[in-house]
Formats: C-alpha cells, structure tokens, sequence
C-alpha cells in the first residue's frame, strides 16, 4: 500500500507501467473516497446536530402562536341587495357563510354576507300587529331571542343555523322558530314591555323569562324545555324604581336590574306560600362608573360587563362567600375606550368581548386576561357585530351594509400574565393561581396558570435534593477519599447502576408500598430520620472507646467502617420501627394522624415526602457518581502534602479536597437538579397529582411533566392547551439545558484547574 | 471522646453512614422486588376455612377454600388480620377476604383441593367431582361420566384436555391466519371500492364479484370455527365447591389444573419453574392481572431492536464526524457541549416531541401521501411502533455520541500517527485503524442506550404504547414488520398494572415479577457495558505500553 505513493522512477519497464497507471488511478480514488468519507461524515453529523436542535425550534414554533397579539384583516363592505329597517340583531353562522338579520319590521331576514343577495325573508306573525318594545337575546348558542310588545305580549323566537350538503358542499342554512306556546298575554293587564331579559341554564333544560312593564311591574316566568314544554312558575310584582336595564345570572337564581340612577338592584328567587316571589337582596352602586350606557350578560351568566359614558369598561360579577350575603365583586377593569361607548359585544366562541365609542373607535379585549385590546376605528353608524368561528370573523352592520375582518387571535384566553401571575377568574373569590384546563362547557373560563405546575416540579426537586444531597454527597466524600481501592472498585459501579434503575418501578414501590406504609408508620419514619444519624456516631464512638484493642481502630482509609455500620443499622433500622408506637405514644399522644389533623396539617397518602423520597433515591447515583468523580480526581499531592502536615484525615478532606471539589460537586447538585425537574413516572405515580401551589411536606403536588403525560393525549391539536402544554415542555427543555450546560462548563473548568495544580 | 471529635472521626462515621443507607436502600429495593417477585410463582397450599356460626345475621357455618395472600391491619386497625384469596370470582360475591386472627376458623389442607386456573373469571378453587363429555360412536351419541374417585379419572381428564387443547390451538390458528387474510382481504377491497366507484365501471363490477366471494369464504370460515368451539366446549368437569353446591366447567375455559395440597417438593419446584415459564411466554389475561408479560417482553425487543437500528449508524457517523473534523474551535466545543447536555433533557420533552413533530406533523403527512384512501382513519397520524422507535432513538442518540467519542478519545495517538505516516489517507485511518478499534466503545453506547431505552416509560406512553395490543408488531403475516401497530411494553406494562387495574390485589404480585424482570434485563445490559468497556481498557493499556 504504502508503495503507492513512492517516487515513480523515470525509466520504467512496460508491466511496470501498467501499475503505475493503476496506483495513479488507484490515487485519484482514494483522494476520492477519502473526501467522499469526510463529506458524508460531516453531513450525518450536522444531520445530527440540526435534528437535536430541531427539537427546540420545533417546541418553540407550536408555542410561538401563543404569545402572539390579535391582528385583523378587513375584508371590506358589502352593501345589501335589500334595504334594512330598524335591525335589533345580527347574527353569523358558525361557518361565517350565512348571515341572520332580525328586524322590528321586516321579520328575519337570511342573507348571504358574501354577495350581500337576500337567501329568505321570514316574516314573524307577531310584527304585523304589535309594536317592538324591547328586544334581547340570551347566550349565542341557543338562538334565543325576547321581543316585549306594545301590547304586554312577549315572544320567544328561537333561530337556529344548520349545514346541509348541497351538490357536495356544505352549505349553511337555518330558521327561525317558535319553540313556546303562546297562551295568553305574559303581561296580564296588557302594558307595554319596555324591557326584557331571557336565559337558559347550562343544559338549556329551564328558561327564564322576565320583563318590566311600562307602568314598572317585574313580570317573570319560569319554563321548563325538555323534555316537554311547561310553564314551572309565574309571578307579578311592583317594582319602586325605574327600571333601565335588566339581566338574569347563570343559575336563572337571580335578577340584575339597574336603575335610571345607575343603582344595582338584585332580586332572587323565594318562595312564600305556594307563590314565588323575587326579593330585593342586594343594592348596591357598580363602583367606578359614570353613567352606564350598556350592561352585557357574558355568555354562560358567571359575570357580566358594564360600559359607561367615560369609555370604561369593567366586568363584574354576584357571589356568595360562605357565611356571608350575596355581594358584588368587580372583576376587573379594562383600558378605557376614549368616548362614551355605543355598543358591547361578546364572541361565543372564544373569550372576548367588542366594544364601541360613539365615535366608532372599536377595541377587541381578551376577557380573561383584562390586557390591552386590538383597536381600530370602525363606521360611527354601526348598529350591530356578530362573531363566527371558522374562520374567525367579525362582521358588523351599518346603514350601507356590511363590513366584515377576518380575526387572527386564536388564543385569546393566553397572555404571559394569565400564565403566571393570579388571575381573578369568574365564580372565584379572589385571584388565584389556577390549573383547570379542561373544562365542562365552552362557556366556562379555561384556567390555564402555569404556576402551580412550575411550584410543583420545584416542590418535588426541592424535597429530592434535601432527601439526596446529604446523602449522595457525604457517601461520595466517603467512597473517594476514606475506602480502599478494592472497595470502591464494587461500590462505585454498584451505586452507579443504581441509576438504570427504571423510574417506572421506582415510582411503583413508592406509590403502591411507601407511601401506604409511611402513612401508617410516620412516627417510625420521623424517628429513623431522627434517629439514624445518633446510631452512625454511638457506632464510631463505640468503636473508638470500647472495642477490645484486637478489633478497635480500622485503618483510616480501609472502608472498615462500612462493614460495622450496614448491619448496625440495619439492625437499629429495625429497633426503630418497632419501638414508634412507643415514641408515639410519648410525642404525640399515641395517633399522630390525630396530632397533626388537631393543628390542621393535611395529610395526604401520596405527598411531597414520598416524592422527595423516591426521586431522591432516583437522583442520588447522578449526583454520587459526579461528585465522587470530582473528590477522587483531587491531586494526589495536595491530600499527601496536607497529611504530611500533620492534618487529621477528616482535617485534609474539609480543608483541602473540599474546597478543590466544590465546583464539581456544585455541577452534580446542578445534574441532580435537571434530572429532578423533568422525571416523570414517579410524579406520576407517587404524587397524586393535584395542581396545588403551596410548600406542604404532606401535601402532594402536579408537575409539569406529569400534566405532560396525562394531558398531552388528549388535547386538540393547535388549541390553547395543546400550546400550552408544549411551552411547558419547552421550558423543561430549557431549563434542564441551561443546568446542565452551566454543570458541564464547570466541570470542564475543573478539570482544566486540576491540570494546572 | 475530645480527640474523637476533634479529628473529626464523627464526620467520617456520618459519611460511611451516609454510604452504608444508600446501599442499604439499593439492595433492600432490590431484595424486596426479587422477594415478592419469585415468592408469587411458588405453589401455594389450599386451605379449607370452616368459620363458625357468629351471631343471627350469619346463622350458617361458613367454608371456604382459599390461599393465604399476606397479613396486616387493614379492615380493623386494631388486630391483625390475614387477607385470603378466595377465588371463584364468578360464583362467590367476594374474591377477597380480611379474616381476624383471632376469628376462631379452622384450617384443613385437603389433599384433593384444586386450583383451576381459568381463561376468565380467575382462579377457581374446588374438588373434582365427575368428567363428562360425550363420544359419537357409529352415529350414536353416547355420554361418558367417569366419576372422581374412579381410577382412570386423572388419564381421562389428561387425554380431554389435551383433546380439547388441541382444538382450541386449532381455531387460533383458523383465527389468525385465515380469517386474519380475509378480514385483510375484505378490507382492501372496501377501499378500491370507495375510489372506483366512480372511475372505472368494469373494475367496479369485478370488485364486487371479488367481494361476494370472499364474504362467501368468510361466512364459510365462521361456520367452521362456530362447530370447533362447540366441539371444545362439550367435554365438562363437574366441581364441587367448598359449600357443597356442584358447578360445570368446560374443559375449554380451563388452563391448567393443580392439586398443589398433594405436591411433594420436586413437584412444586418443577411446577414454580413451569409458572415462570409460562409467566415469561403466555399472553395476559383478565386486563393485565393475570397471565403472562409475553407482548411486553417481545414489544420492547422488537422496539429496542429497531430502535437500535435507526440509532447506531446516525449515532456513529456523529461522534466521528464530533471527534475527527468537528475541530477545536468554540463554536465546535459548544456544540459537542449541547449534545452531551441532551442527554440530561427529561425524557417526556423527547415524547412530547414525537407526538407532536413525527405523529401529528410527518406522520400525517404520510397519511395524506400513502395512505390517503384509508383517511380519514389514520395510519402512520396516529402512535405506532416507528415512532416509538424513533423517539427513543433520538433520546438516547447523546448516550451512543458520548460513548463512542470517548472511545475514539481512548485510541492512542501513535495508532493514528502510525498509520498516516505510512501513507494512509485519513479516511483509510479511520475505517481501518481507528474504528475497528472503537468497537468496543460504540458496544458500549449502545447497550447503554439499549438500557435506557428499555426502562423510559414516560414518552412512550405519548407516541404508541398501550396497555393491551392485539397483534404483535412483527409476526409471520406479511408485511410481517408492523411499523403502524401499537405495542405494549414491560414498564408501561408495569404502570398499567398497577395504578390502573380493575383487581390491583391480583396484579400486585405479577407487577413485582414484571419488575423483575425489567430489572434484570437492564442489569444484565448494564453489566455487560461495563464488561466491554473495562476489556476495552486493558486493550488499550497495552497499546500504551508498546
């Protein structure tokens, strides 16, 4: 081979020639596959590399969405092939294909928002004869709609939108029914309605009625839906004040009515003798505002928004504390429109709301969060806005047609504020730190903080590290500088093996055997933690003083006192656990659980004490094995010298290898830590997973990764928590990268200042 | 005492103390699994409980055939009691039972008690009493009864089940091949028949024609397999309950049938190795609580198998490509950093990856590209064997880079020298010299990645493990390797059954054998690492000497 490459000799014999033509080709392909091996090694690798970092960039592609703000587009206005007359409401389909338009005149008119071309005109029976007075609309979904009448009758109409396939296409349609009979008059004496309310329970099972006459009388009624239609109750009474506007909460409990003087009045439901009566609880001033222009039911009933003269907005909401009366809660307040606003609109289908100035300056705000809304300014003539799903459209209703945007802001329940700090959410009494991402009906708040997630994986590495630290490292301290070499030979290895061992199983026996057992002997557990330590000393002490001469005094440094201490303990481990129910008897009056349940500590059977014990078992062979390494890689001559000069051994491990190894024994708490962080079977298994944000020994945790595995299944793809359970992946990523970059950079410099020792 | 303490001797005690719990915790873990794991397989005598008559809401002595299962204090904290398995889940309102110490039962070990163990309902504990079954002769049915106490009623009770036996691996077989073709056949047709409907008249027809024809087949098949059931489900054994009352067995539903009260010692060893055996290969049963872990086990070697595949040659070519041209510069040193770092990311960010990028995004690609008849049923969208693979390859990618980097580091630098001295290319040096020497090491990476891949859990229950697969992911039907089918897996096996289990008093001892069974695997993986890698050091020491 090596010949190949001789110098060729100028005269050549012919066969001779011939092999310097072949080991001339025979070059050229070497050189060749030479840079052909570099080349596709090089290409694996940065393949490699580009596919680890892929893994980032892909997390933080699913999380960007996010923390993106609203954005719109208009789409531009459509003038209408028919002219509109005092339009009450509008209305979109879920598809945004069709358009529903009620008027005081006209009936229902479908529209195609597209063409702007009219599908249908429905006229409604009741227009021909009587006069609209007042006119409202429970929750979007239901389609329901109150007309009050001139003449003290009341509708209920109902429009539904629906999809049928058409030459192979979807197509929206829908109608408008009447889904109560119509009996008599819903004000008896026949008066004007001059405002109406109407609402639906959660299961659209029960509908309540109420309307105020013109001559001021509260009218109410109480239907049943499913499975029949019935009337359940009715009832009449004179209210003392001018009734301006009137709302009905989520359980169809209460009635909200404002009065010309902006005082709130709550009426609930009460019974007196067979009859129902609803009776003033609560009178109180919506704190803050000036003059109201608009009150909103937001959809599900929890709370409701009030807009006033000054372009504020706030959003308020009825609860009852226990022991306490029925109080009125401001949630929160949202940036201020600048003029006195016209208009309030709330989308079914996320969690915003619209809001409009008298000089059509419009904001979009994400209800939730109460951050700074999309704004932009709209025609001042706008009458009505309606929300559709998908996609995402606002359309609103002019005098020249309609206008529509389509709304880029599929997250709005999302902001870096809702994530971490307290959020005041509806039907809580303060602000709080809440996981409930998955919730029974759209019209609930999703609650997605991840801060209680964050507090539980620290919780759990906090405990671990306490239970692991002392021992990983006093165990490496004595592994790397007290034992012999034949020993550390086996218990090295030995401990290090530890760390295959699979976490699955670690988090079994801690779930299914420890923590059933430690609940019932904590007072043996409390004792061996308190205890164990005494018997290592009376062992060395006993050793030192007692032992016969024969036995007494193993060389420092043989890993004498291992062979003493495993049984010992074992032994006094023993002793321990039988005699605490004895020690408990002494402490705690014979029943711990007692004790602790009498200064009102909770004791849960899977808890932070039990996490912190099995992940310490899990993190102790990392941090061992590192920090052995660290102590044992300690320059042989800065020990000697220290011993040479008279120091005790213990003297020279404090004073000198200590000192030397802090760096690297830092970088194996830091190693420890990031595999804390992200385990996730025992968390899984052992700590119960409740999304608790407190620091309770005896209270379990949910960790970030376990909300990973438990939730990440079942998660639409692209929604808010598919999201955000992909930011909580990518902080595990980031977190437990930046710790074990800063334990690697640590240990490199360690072992750069070794070299230089 | 003052020079013990001021020596720091009370320091040294701390830290061997330290030590010796550490060590204690590790094998007390692991002599309790192997305990509770090996003591589960052991024959275990059946007892014949008569509980007296307490007061007047129980008048009637109570009997019960059962196996001691262990002792505590849990129905009443105040005296010790011993939980009996009862068994006939069926036929018994309780499976269970917390008995006091101290209620005054009495204990018999009937010789002739047995334990049937049986494809549904669990364990049934009774005596023998009568085998039926009947036997056609010349077109006569005649019923054959051969009585418990007569002698030939073991041979006979051997030969039927063995008979019946027969049958039963007769149908699986019908079932899995043939009705697995067919089922196959017709539903590759109902896809053609769904695109060419519209297209092609003629291929339509014979579509149809094709179709009659195999349902025709299929009803054919399951006429069969309905008269093979009927035939395993005649012979019966007649069992008389501990009660006195007599309840009627098809032999088909039973699988094995002991009288561990009349085993002497060499028996019950050879039936304790026969129950590991059939614990290590039988299928499970009864929602993972009984049975074997025979899908977990070839599931996870099938697994780590392919996973091995996809992850040696990328893993290889990157600690080369790392070690010999990656170079010295910052930008390199930070690179080889951040690798080695992934190796600490928690696994679940890895599952949360797969699930995400290679189910949702590729794999539904692919849907959308191959297999786009058959959407909007996913194939290759949805968790399956390749993306458990790859996402375990990719997780222990960094485990297999480290180790054959430093097994590269470990090559001495007078090989290399040497042989570029000599004229070879750096290539040449490389696939001839170097590599060949890091063998060794890269053995080594991989088993350690084989190790931790066959104990991670967390991800795999995001990209395609399940607790109960029906089919194995590779078998002898074509395409015989299933990439798209889910698996199952010893540690989710374990998981499964022990936090999700309809009965977690029967699963409890089968997880402590699953346990161990994981744990002997990755011992033995580990173990074998360290052994390559300690021969690597002695090869290595030679060259140094040299």
């Amino acid at each position: 081979m090596a010949s190949d490459f001789m110098p060729t000799p100028k005269r050549v014999h012919p066969l001779r020639k011939r092999r310097v033509q072949v080991a001339h080709w025979r070059s050229i392909w070497r050189r060749f596959s030479n840079q052909l091996s570099r080349l596709s090694i090089s290409c694996a690798g940065y393949g490699v590399i580009l596919s680890l970092l892929l893994i980032f960039l892909y997390l933080l592609w699913e999380v960007l969405p996010l923390l993106r703000g609203a954005q719109l587009e208009a789409q531009g206005q459509q003038p209408l092939a028919v002219s509109i007359e005092q339009p009450l409401a509008l209305a979109l389909s879920p598809s945004a294909d069709l358009a529903l338009i009620l008027s005081a005149t006209q009936g229902a008119l479908w529209i195609d928002p597209v063409s702007g071309q009219l599908h249908q005109q429905q006229p409604l029976p009741f227009l021909s004869s009587a006069q609209v007075q007042h006119f409202s609309q429970a929750d979007a979904e239901t389609g329901l709609s109150a007309w009050g009448l001139s003449q003290g009758e009341l509708w209920v109409s109902q429009h539904r939108f629906y999809s049928v396939y058409q030459e192979g296409e979807l197509v929206s349609q829908g109608n408008v029914e009447f889904p109560l009979p119509i009996t008599q008059p819903f004000d008896p004496e026949g008066r004007a309605l001059i405002l109406t309310a109407l609402a639906t329970n959660l299961a659209q099972s029960q509908l309540l009625l109420a309307a105020v006459s013109e001559d001021q009388r509260l009218l109410v009624q109480r239907w049943q839906l499913q499975p029949e239609v019935k009337l359940l109750e009715q009832s009449v009474q004179r209210l003392d004040f001018q009734a301006q506007y009137l709302l009905i909460d989520a359980n169809l409990k209460h009635l909200l009515i404002i009065d010309t003087q902006a005082q709130l009045q709550v009426f609930s439901a009460g019974q007196e003798g067979p009859a129902i009566t609803w009776q003033k609880q609560l009178e109180t001033r919506l704190s803050g505002m000036e003059g109201i222009t608009h009150l909103l039911r937001l959809p599900g009933g929890r709370s409701f928004l009030s807009a006033d003269t000054q372009g504020q907005v706030q959003q308020w909401q009825l609860i009852q504390k226990a022991g306490h009366e029925l109080s009125l809660q401001k949630l929160r307040q949202f940036p201020a429109l600048s003029q006195s606003i016209q208009h309030l609109s709330a989308d079914p289908y996320s969690k915003s709301f619209l809001a409009m100035d008298q000089q059509g300056q419009t904001a979009l705000y994400p209800t939730t969060s109460g951050e700074e809304p999309l704004r932009w300014s709209a025609s001042a003539q706008t009458q009505h806005w309606s929300f559709a799903a998908h996609p995402q459209r606002l359309i609103a209703l002019d005098a020249d047609g309609l206008t529509s945007w389509q709304v880029h802001h599929p997250h709005p329940e999302i902001s870096w504020r809702t994530l971490w700090t307290q959020v005041h959410y509806e039907g809580y009494e303060a602000p709080a730190w809440v996981w409930q991402p998955a919730v029974a009906h759209d019209s609930f708040e999703p609650k997605f903080s991840l801060t209680p997630l964050m507090l539980g994986t620290l919780k759990t590495a906090l405990f671990s590290l306490l239970f692991a630290m002392p021992l990983a490292i006093m165990a490496a301290i004595y592994t790397a500088c007290f034992m012999s070499p034949g020993l550390r030979a086996w218990v090295k290895p030995g401990i290090e093996l530890m760390e295959a061992f699979p976490t699955v199983i670690i988090g079994f026996i801690a779930g299914l055997w420890l923590a059933p057992w430690v609940e019932a002997h904590l007072a043996s557990v409390i004792s061996l933690l308190l205890f164990l330590p005494f018997a290592m000393l009376l062992a060395g002490l006993f050793n030192q003083k007692w032992l016969p001469k024969l036995l007494k005094r193993p060389v420092p440094g043989s890993g004498t006192e291992l062979f003493i201490l495993l049984p010992w303990l074992f032994l006094c481990g023993a002793v321990l656990i039988y005699c605490a129910p004895q020690l408990e008897a002494f402490w705690f009056q014979g029943d711990l659980g007692a004790w602790l349940s009498a200064h009102s500590i909770d004791y849960e059977q899977r808890n932070a004490m039990i996490v912190g014990i099995a992940m310490g078992f899990a993190v102790i062979p990392a941090i061992f094995s590192i920090a052995e390494d660290a102590l044992f890689n300690v320059p042989r001559h800065l020990t000697q010298g220290a011993l040479a000069l008279g120091a005790s051994p213990w003297q020279t491990v404090r004073r000198v290898v200590l000192p030397a190894a802090a760096a690297g024994i830092f970088s194996a708490l830091m190693i420890g830590l990031g595999r804390a962080l992200g385990e996730t079977m025992i968390l899984l298994m052992a700590s119960g997973n409740t999304p608790l944000s407190n620091f309770n020994l005896f209270e379990g945790m949910r960790s970030l990764s376990a909300s990973l595995v438990i939730e990440l299944p079942e998660t639409a793809v692209g929604s808010s928590h598919y999201r955000v359970l992909f930011l909580a992946a990518l902080l595990l990523f980031v977190f437990t990268f930046v710790l074990n970059t800063l334990a690697e950079v640590v240990r490199q410099r360690l072992r750069q200042h070794y070299r230089t020792l | 005492m003052k020079k013990w303490t001021e020596g720091g001797q009370p320091w040294i005690w701390l830290s061997a103390g330290a030590l010796s719990c550490a060590l204690i915790m590790l094998l007390g873990t692991l002599g309790w699994i192997a305990a509770q794991g090996l003591h589960h397989f052991w024959p275990k005598p059946i007892y014949q409980l008569e509980l007296p008559a307490t007061d007047a809401s129980s008048p009637r002595a109570l009997s019960f055939l059962a196996q001691p299962l262990r002792s505590g204090q849990v129905v009443d904290q105040s005296q010790d009691e011993q939980l009996w398995r009862l068994g006939n889940r069926d036929l018994q309102n309780q499976e269970y039972l917390w008995l006091p110490k101290s209620a005054g039962a009495e204990f018999s070990r009937p010789e002739n008690a047995l334990r049937i163990e049986r494809q549904a309902w669990g364990d049934l504990f009774g005596f023998a009493q009568a085998l039926i079954w009947q036997e056609t002769q010349e077109d006569t049915r005649q019923e054959q009864r051969v009585p418990a106490e007569a002698a030939e009623f073991w041979s006979s009770l051997q030969t039927q089940l063995r008979v019946t036996q027969a049958l039963q691996q007769q149908i699986r077989l019908l079932e899995r091949r043939e009705m697995g073709r067919l089922n196959q056949q017709l539903e590759q047709i109902r896809r053609q028949l769904r695109t060419s409907a519209s297209h092609d008249p003629d291929t339509h027809a014979a579509l149809l024609t094709t179709q009659q024809q195999l349902l025709h087949d299929h009803e054919r098949l399951r006429l069969y397999l309905q008269n093979l059931y009927q035939q395993a489900a005649q012979p019966q054994l007649e069992i008389r309950l501990a009660q006195g009352e007599t309840h009627a067995l098809g032999l088909d539903q039973i699988l094995r049938i002991t009288r561990p009260n009349a085993l002497s010692f060499i028996e019950k060893l050879q039936l304790y190795l026969h129950n590991i055996w059939a614990f290590l290969t039988e299928n499970p049963r009864e929602a993972n609580t009984q049975g074997g872990i025979f899908p977990a086990l070839y599931g996870t070697l099938v697994m780590v198998l392919l996973m091995t595949l996809l992850v040696t040659p990328f893993g290889v070519l990157a600690a080369i490509y790392l070690h010999e041209y990656a170079g010295k510069s910052l930008l390199a040193r930070w690179i080889r950093i951040s690798v080695y770092n992934l190796a600490g990311i928690p696994s679940i960010v890895f599952g949360v990856f797969g699930l995400g990028f290679f189910i949702y995004l590729v794999g539904g690609q692919l849907d959308q590209w191959l297999f786009a008849d058959a959407l909007p049923a996913p194939t290759l969208g949805t968790p399956g064997l390749i993306w458990v693979s790859l996402t375990l390859a990719l997780l222990t990618l960094p485990v297999v880079i480290v180790a054959t980097e430093e097994g590269l580091a470990r090559i001495p630098r007078s090989l290399r020298d040497g042989s570029l001295a000599l004229g070879a290319t750096p290539a040449e040096t490389l696939w001839r010299i170097i590599l060949p020497l890091a063998t060794p090491a890269m053995l080594t990476g991989l088993i350690l990645a084989i190790a931790r891949a066959a104990g991670e859990v967390a991800p795999l229950m995001l990209v395609g493990v399940v607790k109960l697969a029906p089919t194995l992911p590779l078998d002898d039907v074509f395409p015989y390797l299933h990439l798209d089918r889910k698996i199952m897996h010893l540690g989710y096996h374990i998981f499964d059954a022990s936090f999700q289990s309809p009965d977690p008093e029967a699963a409890r001892p089968l997880v402590y054998a699953t346990a161990l069974v994981l744990i002997l695997l990755i011992l033995l993986l580990n173990l074998s690492a360290i052994r390559i890698r300690h021969h690597l050091r002695e090869r290595y020491q030679r060259f140094h000497n040299l």
